[in-house]
């Protein structure tokens, strides 16, 4: 709360005119501040900072300064309103502030001060302190802003609140047939009256306290839905009350609105324990403090590794911890488990939850330690079982129980101490008797041991030694024997080489030698002449060859000549240019000059004497058309000499086309009827002049036909004459050429004489004309063989001296070898000797060695202190043993006879100590428990996510740190008896005119819980991942719920079919199912139907299965009890639940009514109601099934009522509903999905079962 | 009688949904006893403060977790209670320990010893169907006019001292004067007197609206609608009553 500090703020004070008068009405003098015999102790509360930036602050003094300040009891607290101008504290304005408002908020910090009237500066830490703080209206708007959001909560249950009480009289009281309802008929209520009265709670003369709701208020009767408790009171007065008399009333129920209404003040004001509360929930990512070093803890519960991590995680979290426990994980046991740390640490906790049954199962579970108080406060009256030993008038009797447990137990224990203490210590004196010699015997093997250690150590140095030699002898010994080996080999070879050479040397002579030399010089020499003359006669055979050739050539030459004179006579007689060409072509002549001028002239002429003769045709034709036009223009009065003139007036050129194509035209237009027309006619007649004159004019270019014949004729002689001339050259060529071969004869010839007298003169050698060559390089062979050997024989003479003389030599060394071996080995013999010596030593040394006494020794040592111990202790037990023994006998037996009256002190001082409390959520802010515990060090809250978040904050408030335990995949709040979503349904169907609907759909998305848990960093919250209640294969229908948290949720159950096994046989129900889906079809037949007039939904073939479900179960139950596998008084604990009311309540009058079912013990309920229960089986009326065009699957689409409905079994979960309606007609893909992934498990376990089936 | 079942049965029928098929009378047996017990007056005293003064008389003891090890007991009742000890000077802490002081002596002597007083006698009743002793009140239970049959699921057992021991404790014991508390101790005798009977008026009741069966049962010694009898019939005989129902129906039809 407050920050106390040491320090005191020592400043000067400054007053203005206003805050000087002010002050004068409440009596109080300036100089009351500055008689400090003591520091003031204030209240510092920043304000917002003026607008022109001065730093404004209220000093608030504690009431308790009042005589101080006044000299008499003012009406509250002095409050000095100030700012700091030029750094100094001006008081502006005086005021009081009612007694009532507290002091030490969050916002406020608590300093003590000293005030002068100097006009020094304040001191700087002052002014950095306050600067530092909030605004604690900046922190209070901030909070209220916030808190807003939450205001739905409040204002859905404050509707239609504001009722004053309604009291009446009725005539008549019934109770329904099972006492749970009344109904009062005959009141005497106005018109407008009756309509409030749903929901109020309900007072009855001569009762005490509410007796219960108002459910109906119809038909001028009154519908009242009892307490539980109040029911036997009820029905035993009811008769006999003395005054008829009724209440209506409104009241609890607004206080309980006022008192959440009073969580969100507090929390503005700044009044909750943890300072930082606001914070923690309303910022997007809570900023918690680090977490204190994780300490290592002893666990008094048998807890897994998350359950362990949520324990550690939530001792070490210094202001806000979280743990998300799916269903069946073992979220009490975790609680319980803080609660007991805390305990041992001396901290105070407060345990609570929406709940009454949730504050008392966890209370439940707590172990019975003496270290642990628990204490439960409440209504007794709504108090559960588990709840009630922990109430205030029972703690008592709770602690007594437990005390005489524990001190029964260890009495007992004792008892038979006394003569077993005897013999223990007997037992323990022995053995120390016993162990005495056998510590002595060990100490003397050690010291045995130390001298067999010593000389070991002696030998094994000298044998390390010896060991040395020796392996340096035989290494000198190995060498030596080498080199004798070395020196054999030698002398062997020497021996053979010289055995060899000697043989050599006796087996020829030089002279020999010599003679074969000169023998096959000789022979070398004679064969080489006849090699020679070989030569020479091929020579003069090549020459002879020539010679012919040549001859053979010239003949050829003298053919050619005849030839050329023959065309040299063909040219002469040629008449046509033709025939010259083809000579030319013939005889390869070439075309000189002359001869190419002389064919181009002829051929010139030739195309000349061509164009006159055309022009000459053209001429004739036009002259012919000429001829016949005139006549034809003079008779049409043509004047012909002026077209001639016009026609040689523009000299125009013609191609031969187109005077072919003008006459034509000219006959076509002649015989056709325009034939004498003037116009024609001139145009025709002019037409042919202009080419005639072409004509005319292209002929005068021409020589006539004639001088070309003439030119050509000498043309071609001259051609001809040429043609001759290039012959006769050709001609003198190949004369050349004859004259060349004749004279290369003659050469040849000359040059082949002297070759055949050499030829002679060799003839002597003709015999050896065979493979010459071969020969010689035979004989040369052998000549080279010669020398090789004979150069080997004098190198052997020389070798054979030189063995000789190193043969004497090895033979000395390998004399001197032999000697050093011999030494060798004696030395070695020796070393061998004593190194064997040596070794025998060492062996007899090993026995003592190997002995091991030290552990032995050590052992005996301790086991010897040991003994001595537990002698002391046996001793100091004997002797404490009857006095221990009589004490608790007394305490014993004043226990057992203790009643209330003597336990009275140890209750007082049991509550006073009490360090675990339980309580409800909005309890914990009620006035008596606000004024007992108005704190405590840790605030643990249970399945949060089922309480609104006004609720939450009342617990939240009174926390140092905060635990919230919960699991937001399952259902949120319930308003009253209705979720959240029903009540919403329901403002929207009567239009309320409840504005904030908008919001409060928000407030159905948002979870507190939820929030905190997906912000908080990993340190601050855990997931409980094991679950203990299902059987594995029912908990898989659960699992995607989990699928997006860090941890798979798992399954903790060693063998879940023996862990789990429902012991159960029928038609339908087999040993291994635990998942099962009775498929109903969806058709009309077994569709859900709508109470007239209700809301709610039933269905009634899903009502007859169940109801034929149970009698199969029940009488599976008492199969088994048969055969032995159920104990006989054992009862089948079977939850039927439905997501809907109306189905519940026709269940309930089905199980009441129709059938008996002595094996079974059950219990109905909505989803909503069955959180948090478990049951060995569960039945699970689906309800829904339609064929509406929208799907609708109304509440059951919720994921988190799917997960809560499917995990309540322990054992065996059965479906009973339209697996159509819910995995294809559902309106959403991802309900269907859900619902899907439901009956695949289904199926994959073999559960499903279709109804047409069963039905038969 | 008839008048009690006629007030009864008007207010049953007073709503409209509901119609009795059938109304029974009988009487229901339960034994009466005549119980001898004997009594004593004792000091109050806490018994943890009593004990620790004989824990100081015994024996020495300076230090509070001494005592919490061997009592069992949490050391701060012990600090405490030694504290409130010490300033009411009853012990003050000696060199060896914690003493009594001459006014502790006196107040152990008060607390120790107890008065005899003289044995006492009560009536009670056992209704073995009920499973419940009770002190017999003094008014007289309405006899019935003439012999009505036996409840039908009555039963008979054997007593339970043990029981009625609890019972006497809890009805029997009391403050006496001043600082002195009256303890039952022993059940000395048991004098079973007979066998009372006591009418009950049972309905079989209809809901129509709801289809619901259901009973009632008027017991005539509490004079009131008794629980556990209805429920006795209920649990036996609701499943019958609508076989019959159904059979008469088929009948009709």
């Amino acid at each position: 709360m407050a920050n106390a500090t040491i320090s005191i703020h020592k400043t000067s004070l400054r007053f203005t005119k206003t805050a000087t008068e002010k002050m004068g009405g409440f009596g109080i003098s300036e100089r009351s501040f500055f008689i400090a015999d003591n520091p003031f102790k204030v209240f510092i509360e920043r304000y917002p900072t003026t607008p022109d930036g001065a730093l404004s602050v209220a000093l608030i003094f504690e009431r308790a300064e009042n005589g101080r300040l006044a000299g008499k009891e003012l009406e509250g607290s002095v409050v000095l309103h100030c700012i700091f101008t030029n750094h100094q504290l001006l008081v502006t304005n005086v005021t009081l502030r009612k007694n009532y408002q507290v002091l030490g908020t969050n916002w406020q910090r608590e300093e003590s001060f000293v005030f002068n009237n100097s006009r020094d500066p304040a001191p700087v830490t002052l002014i950095n302190l306050i600067n530092r703080m909030t605004p604690a209206k900046e922190r209070s708007d901030y909070v209220k802003k916030r808190i807003g959001s939450w205001e739905g909560y409040l204002k859905i249950q404050e509707q239609g609140m504001d009722i004053p009480d309604i009291k009446t009289g009725y005539s008549k009281l019934a109770f329904n047939h099972d006492f749970s309802r009344i109904t009062l008929t005959g009141c005497g209520l106005k018109d407008n009256e009756w309509k409030t009265l749903r929901g109020l709670s309900v007072r009855l003369a001569g009762i005490d306290g509410d007796v219960g709701t108002v459910i109906k208020a119809t038909n001028l009767s009154v519908e009242i839905e009892l307490q539980n408790y109040i029911v036997k009171q009820l029905r035993e007065k009811g008769h006999t009350l003395p005054k008829r008399e009724v209440v209506f009333s409104n009241f609890a129920a607004l206080s309980q609105i006022r008192r959440l209404r009073q969580g969100f003040t507090n929390l503005e004001k700044g009044l909750a324990i943890n300072p930082n509360l606001d914070r923690l929930l309303f910022e997007e990512k809570p900023k918690v403090a680090p977490l204190k070093p994780m300490e290592k803890l002893t666990f008094h519960n048998r807890l897994n590794e998350f359950q362990q991590r949520a324990v550690s995680g939530a001792v070490a979290a210094e202001d806000l911890y979280v743990i998300q426990g799916p269903p069946g994980t073992g979220k009490t046991t975790v609680i319980a488990e803080i609660c007991l740390q805390n305990a041992k640490k001396g901290l105070k906790t407060l345990v609570a939850s929406q709940s009454n049954l949730a504050v008392d199962n966890a209370l439940g579970r707590l172990l019975a330690n003496k270290d642990i108080r628990i204490l439960r406060v409440g209504r007794t009256e709504s108090i559960e079982e588990d709840g009630k030993k922990f109430i205030e008038e029972n703690v008592g009797q709770y602690w007594k129980d437990n005390t005489l447990k524990e001190i029964t137990a260890q009495y007992e224990m004792r008892k038979n101490r006394g003569l077993e203490l005897e013999r223990e210590l007997e037992e323990t004196e022995q053995a120390y008797k016993e162990l005495q010699p056998i510590y002595e015997r060990l100490a003397a093997a050690i010291e045995n041991k130390k001298a067999a250690l010593e000389k070991k150590r002696r030998i094994q140095s000298a044998l390390g030694e010896e060991h040395n030699k020796l392996q340096g002898f035989e290494i000198l010994k190995e060498k030596a024997v080498r080199q004798k080996w070395d020196i054999e080999q030698k002398l062997q070879a020497l021996e053979e080489s010289i055995q060899k050479d000697q043989a050599l040397l006796g087996s020829k002579t030089m002279e020999w030698f010599q003679e074969e030399q000169n023998r096959i010089l000789h022979e070398i020499q004679q064969f080489e002449r006849a090699r020679l003359k070989k030569k020479l006669e091929a020579e003069l055979a090549e020459k002879k060859l020539d010679m012919a050739a040549i001859a053979g050539k010239r003949d050829q030459v003298l053919a050619e000549l005849a030839e050329k004179k023959k065309v040299l006579d063909r040219i002469e007689g040629t008449k046509k240019v033709d025939g010259l060409l083809q000579i030319m072509a013939d005889q390869k002549i070439e075309e000189v000059p002359a001869i190419t001028y002389g064919i181009n002239k002829l051929e010139v002429n030739r195309d000349k004497m061509d164009v006159w003769g055309k022009l000459k045709k053209y001429n004739e034709s036009i002259a012919a058309a000429i001829s016949y036009v005139d006549p034809l223009a003079v008779a049409a009065n043509l004047s012909i000499d002026e077209l001639k003139q016009q026609a040689a007036a523009a000299a125009e050129s013609f191609t031969s086309a187109d005077i072919d194509h003008f006459l034509e035209m000219l006959r076509e237009v002649l015989k056709s009827s325009r034939r004498n027309e003037p116009a024609i006619l001139a145009k025709a007649l002019t037409g042919l002049y202009k080419r005639q004159n072409d004509l005319w004019r292209r002929g005068a270019k021409l020589k006539t036909a004639d001088a070309y014949i003439e030119d050509s004729k000498r043309t071609f002689q001259g051609l001809k004459k040429v043609l001759h001339e290039q012959t006769m050259k050709q001609q003198q060529h190949f004369f050349d050429l004859d004259q060349k071969w004749l004279e290369e004869l003659e050469t040849k010839r000359l040059e082949g004489v002297p070759l055949e007298r050499q030829i002679q003169q060799l003839s002597d050698v003709a015999h050896l004309a065979i493979n010459i060559d071969e020969a010689i390089e035979e004989q040369q062979v052998e000549l080279a063989e010669l020398r090789k050997e004979r150069a080997l024989y004098e190198q052997a003479k020389q070798l054979v001296e030189e063995h000789q003389k190193e043969h004497v030599q090895q033979t000395n060394e390998f004399e001197a070898n032999k000697t050093a071996i011999a030494e060798l080995n004696e030395e070695i013999a020796s070393l061998q000797e004593s190194i064997s010596f040596n070794e025998k030593e060492m062996n007899s040394l090993r026995e003592v060695l190997s002995a091991n006494p030290e552990a032995q020794f050590e052992e005996a040592g301790k086991k010897m202190a040991s003994l001595s111990f537990t002698k002391e202790s046996l001793k100091q037990e004997q002797k404490n043993l009857p006095l221990l023994q009589s004490i608790q006998k007394k305490w014993l037996d004043l226990l057992e006879e203790a009643n209330d009256h003597d336990l009275d002190e140890i209750r007082k001082m049991y509550i006073k100590h009490a360090n675990v409390i339980g309580t409800t959520c909005v309890a914990s802010a009620r006035k008596d428990f606000v004024d007992n515990y108005p704190a405590f060090d840790v605030v643990i809250i249970d399945e949060v996510s089922k309480a609104t978040p006004p609720e939450l904050l009342l617990p939240m408030l009174k926390g140092k740190k905060i635990i919230l335990v919960g699991d937001h995949h399952q259902l949120p709040p319930l308003l009253g008896n209705d979720t959240l979503e029903e009540t919403l349904e329901e403002m929207i169907k009567e239009n309320s005119g409840f504005e904030e609907k908008r919001e409060l759909e928000k407030l159905l998305e948002e979870s507190l819980f939820e929030r905190l848990y997906k912000n908080l960093p990993e340190t601050n919250k855990t997931m409980l991942a094991i679950q203990y209640r299902m059987h594995a294969d029912i908990m898989e229908t659960i699992s995607p719920f989990y699928r997006l948290e860090n941890k798979q949720l798992q399954c903790g159950l060693p063998d879940s079919d023996r862990d789990r096994d429902h012991l159960l046989e029928s038609n339908l129900v087999n040993r291994t199912n635990h998942l099962m889906w009775l498929d109903l079809p969806n058709e009309p037949a077994y569709f859900e139907e709508r109470m007239s007039g209700g809301k709610s939904l039933y269905n009634p073939v899903e009502l007859q299965e169940i109801s034929r479900l149970l009698v199969e179960l029940n009488s599976a139950v008492g199969e088994a009890k048969k055969a032995g596998r159920i104990q006989q008084d054992h009862l089948k604990s079977i939850g039927v639940i439905s997501f809907y009311g109306e189905q519940v309540k026709r269940l309930q009058r089905l199980i009441d009514q129709e059938l008996r079912l002595p094996h079974l013990t059950i219990k109905t309920g909505t989803v909503d109601r069955f959180q948090g229960s478990e049951m060995e089986i569960i039945l699970l009326s689906m309800v829904r099934n339609n064929q509406n065009p929208h799907g609708d699957i109304g509440f059951a689409k919720d994921y988190r009522r799917l997960n809560v409905a499917l995990s309540r079994a322990k054992e065996l979960l059965v479906l009973v509903g339209s697996s159509q309606m819910f995995t294809k007609r559902a309106k959403k893909t991802e309900t269907k999905q859900m619902y899907k992934h439901v009956l695949d498990v289904v199926k994959k376990k073999n559960g499903l079962k279709a109804l047409t089936g069963s039905r038969g | 009688m008839d008048k009690l079942m006629r007030e009864l049965r008007s207010n049953l029928l007073s709503n409209q949904d509901i119609s009795i098929i059938k109304n029974e009378l009988w009487q229901l047996p339960i034994r009466s006893y005549n119980v001898s017990f004997s009594r004593v007056k004792r000091f109050k005293m806490d018994i943890l403060m009593k004990m620790l003064l004989l824990a100081f008389q015994e024996t020495d003891i300076r230090r509070a977790a001494t005592l919490a090890d061997m009592l069992l007991v949490e050391e701060l009742f012990i600090h405490d209670l030694i504290g409130k000890m010490e300033r009411t000077g009853l012990v003050r802490l000696e060199k060896q320990g914690y003493k009594l002081t001459a006014k502790g002596h006196d107040y152990l002597g008060k607390g120790i010893f107890e008065e005899d007083m003289e044995e006492d006698q009560a009536p009670i009743f056992y209704s073995h169907v009920h499973g419940e002793y009770r002190l017999a009140s003094d008014q007289t239970n309405p006899e019935a006019e003439k012999i009505l049959p036996t409840y039908r699921y009555a039963i008979d057992g054997t007593v339970d001292w043990d029981e009625i021991y609890e019972l006497l404790s809890k009805e029997e014991s009391g403050s006496a004067e001043e600082n002195f508390q009256v303890i039952v101790t022993d059940v000395i005798g048991c004098e079973e007197l007979g066998t009372e009977s006591i009418p009950c008026i049972e309905f079989q009741l209809y809901d129509q609206k709801q289809d619901i069966f259901y009973a009632r049962v008027w017991n005539g010694m509490i004079g009131g609608w008794d629980e556990t009898l209805a429920k006795q019939i209920e649990e036996q005989e609701v499943v019958k009553w609508r076989e019959a129902m159904d059979k008469q129906k088929e009948l009709q039809n």
